[in-house]
């Protein structure tokens, strides 16, 4: 009885235009909720197989929403450990999903410009569970979506690539309450490959990742957990150049 | 025995005057500091001598001064310490220099290294250091004192530098030297060897100077273009054989003379990123000891053109860059011959663990090397790396003549 009172419940919290929705409006109101203005995050990368971990920590400025036809600009700092701290680099995404990319490397003193075709896109995140293009984030506009159901608020939307890319599906689990993502299943070769557990957490007005658990089904883990994260400050336009990427 | 080998150079005042008004900012960070220890052992399979790279550390000490974001002022020395097979460690100073941020306006003052340039193994542009090529597959840049100013905009930098005092490279160690030995003439017997070292001595003709300016545009996903000019002196030695008479009729002294030949460098370099392709270029031609460049005379001139490509395979992950050189020299005028090479790179990241890289080159006179790599990260900061360099072809040319030489090497380093 309980149960289904606080079934009842949660689906009475529902707005009900919420439950009439296509799943690519659902996905609309998820590419435009609220997002800061900027963002400064220092996060802490931890990657685990096997028992054994490898830790990274990471400094990050970030400005700009593709969703508001915006590029999206991203300044990534490693911390730690030594072998890769200094490094860096800088994004520029725009609203097409194009990647401008630029890596520092302080040990040979030059910033390379990067490749951004699908390959360079569908290639590992410094080792980790995640792709540069799970880092860098989709547009709306990547994929088509189809609703499959709705269960416990929690909406389960099928996004397929238009064009190819490293995985053949994803599945994003969509929280009707607030359209936040708290899940997401990575779909490659017709089976599970990978999946996304974000924790979100209010900071200022807006729900915002405290923790990524991006979980591989080969049996690596990476965990992303923010340690530090400011929002709307003021960060000035030279954060986002080569030369402040240097610094 | 210890050798302390480093200079104080009376230029270091302006390091002071580049400093001094940064401090008067609020905020001056906690400075860090951080290090690398690396040790390595590697075996000459042709002549199975197995040599022991000493152990050296290598620490820095940076910081900044005002906010993480837009720093006023930075900072950073580093030195490196070595121990040698006999026991013997010599300390070398690194990059030691202090930056001020003007508006615009970089200033920095100090032991820097410059990376001009933007292709990866052949780099033409890349002439402000010297290089330390004890071991020529792993040169080293030398951090040299100079002053640099560069000055950034709206897309596009100019790179400045000035650099008051001649620093030249480290020599191949003797196994990595091809010079043809040197015979005397019949009847001359050669009882002993010289060397005259004419190192540029430090003078206003002597200061060597350059700028490099860089434009982006947003073309693709990003077109770099660069124009340098350089003028300094090489930091590799032209050396001249000559027979001086001894007492004793019939015998002399073979000197070897060290001269390091000034020259003028004008290039330009591009790089474009297009969808999954980044396609990089350069070139550089040079006019040696003032040669007249309409009409330099033979061997007074001298160009090299360097183009890349550079794509990720798809499904596989692996990173391919293929990377070709053409040097040419003049005989006469601007008439010349060309060489070339070139030199394929495949590397992959594994997993967090596990990284490879496979090279190789090719002289197209006949000779290469390969050098296939792994390294694996044992935790965090400490990595283990194997690496072949296995060389072939016609004794003649440059790779051919190490074949002797081909190594095996592993190496162990921890990097805070």
């Amino acid at each position: 009885m309980l149960k289904l009172l606080m079934a009842l419940a949660a689906l009475l919290a529902v707005p009900l235009a919420a439950q009439d929705l296509s799943g690519a409006e659902l996905m609309a109101k998820y590419f435009h909720r609220a997002k800061p203005k900027t963002e400064i995050t220092t996060m802490v990368m931890i990657i685990s197989k096997n028992g054994a971990t490898l830790t990274r920590t990471i400094a990050n400025w970030g400005t700009g929403d593709n969703a508001l036809g915006q590029v999206e600009r991203r300044v990534v700092k490693f911390l730690a450990p030594g072998d890769i701290k200094g490094s860096g680099f800088l994004t520029s995404k725009k609203t097409d999903g194009s990647t401008e990319s630029l890596l520092w490397l302080p040990a040979l003193g030059k910033v390379r410009r990067l490749g951004s075709g699908a390959s360079d896109q569908d290639s590992a995140f410094f080792g980790s569970d995640f792709t540069n293009r799970d880092i860098s984030g989709f547009v709306e506009g990547d994929f088509l979506y189809s609703l499959q159901g709705t269960a416990d608020s929690i909406a389960t939307i099928e996004a397929k690539p238009k064009k190819a890319m490293g995985y053949e599906k994803l599945v994003y689990f969509l929280d009707l309450r607030d359209f936040s993502v708290h899940k997401i299943d990575y779909y490659k070769g017709g089976k599970l490959a990978k999946s996304q557990v974000l924790t979100l957490e209010k900071v200022g007005d807006y729900l915002l990742p405290s923790l990524i658990v991006m979980t591989s089904t080969t049996g690596s883990k990476t965990e992303l957990k923010v340690s530090d994260q400011k929002v709307d400050q003021d960060v000035s336009d030279a954060t986002f150049t080569e030369r402040f990427l240097k610094q | 025995m210890n050798t302390f080998q480093h200079r104080l150079y009376p230029w270091g005042v302006l390091i002071l005057l580049v400093v001094t008004p940064l401090f008067g900012q609020t905020a001056v960070a906690v400075p860090s500091f951080s290090g690398t220890l690396e040790t390595g052992w590697g075996w000459f399979y042709q002549s199975t001598d197995l040599a022991v790279t000493g152990p050296h550390f290598e620490g820095k000490l940076a910081g900044a001064i005002g906010s993480a974001e837009s720093p006023s002022g930075q900072y950073s020395v580093a030195g490196r310490l070595s121990l040698d097979s006999a026991g013997a460690t010599t300390f070398n100073l690194g990059e030691a220099w202090a930056r001020g941020y003007l508006g615009p306006l970089d200033l920095s003052v100090g032991n820097q290294s410059v990376s001009w340039g933007v292709t990866d193994v052949f780099t033409p542009l890349d002439v402000v250091n010297p290089r330390d090529q004890s071991h020529p597959m792993d040169s080293l840049k030398l951090p040299v004192p100079l002053v640099r100013v560069a000055l950034t905009g709206a897309g596009w930098s100019l790179d400045s530098v000035l650099v008051p005092a001649f620093a030249k490279s480290v020599l191949p160690e003797t196994r990595w030297q091809t010079s043809p030995a040197f015979s005397p003439p019949n009847g001359i017997t050669v009882v002993g060897r010289t060397l005259v070292d004419h190192i540029p001595s430090l003078t206003w003709d002597n200061l060597a100077w350059g700028g490099r300016l860089g434009v982006s545009f947003d073309v693709f996903q990003g077109l770099d273009l660069g124009l340098t000019v350089y003028q300094g002196r090489n930091p590799l030695p032209r050396p001249k054989v000559s027979l001086v008479a001894t007492a004793t009729q019939g015998q002399k002294t073979a000197q070897t003379t060290f001269d390091y030949d000034r020259f003028t460098l004008g290039g330009m370099d591009f790089v474009l990123a297009a969808e999954g392709l980044v396609l990089r270029a350069e070139a550089a031609g040079r006019v040696w000891r003032g040669a007249d460049f309409a009409n330099p005379a033979s061997g007074d001139a001298s160009a090299q053109g360097v183009a890349s490509v550079e794509f990720t395979l798809p499904v596989i992950g692996v990173k391919a860059l293929f990377e070709g050189v053409a040097d040419w020299a003049n005989t006469s005028a601007w008439e010349g011959t060309t060489r070339a090479k070139a030199v394929a790179v495949l590397s992959a990241v594994s997993d967090s663990r596990w990284s490879w890289k496979a090279i190789g080159a090719w002289d197209l006179e006949g000779a290469g090397m390969a050098s296939p790599q792994v390294t694996y990260v044992i935790a965090d900061g400490l990595s283990a790396t194997a690496i072949l360099f296995a060389f072939f072809g016609d004794s003649s040319v440059s790779w051919g003549a190490w074949y002797e030489n081909s190594v095996a090497e592993a190496t162990l380093k921890y990097a805070f």
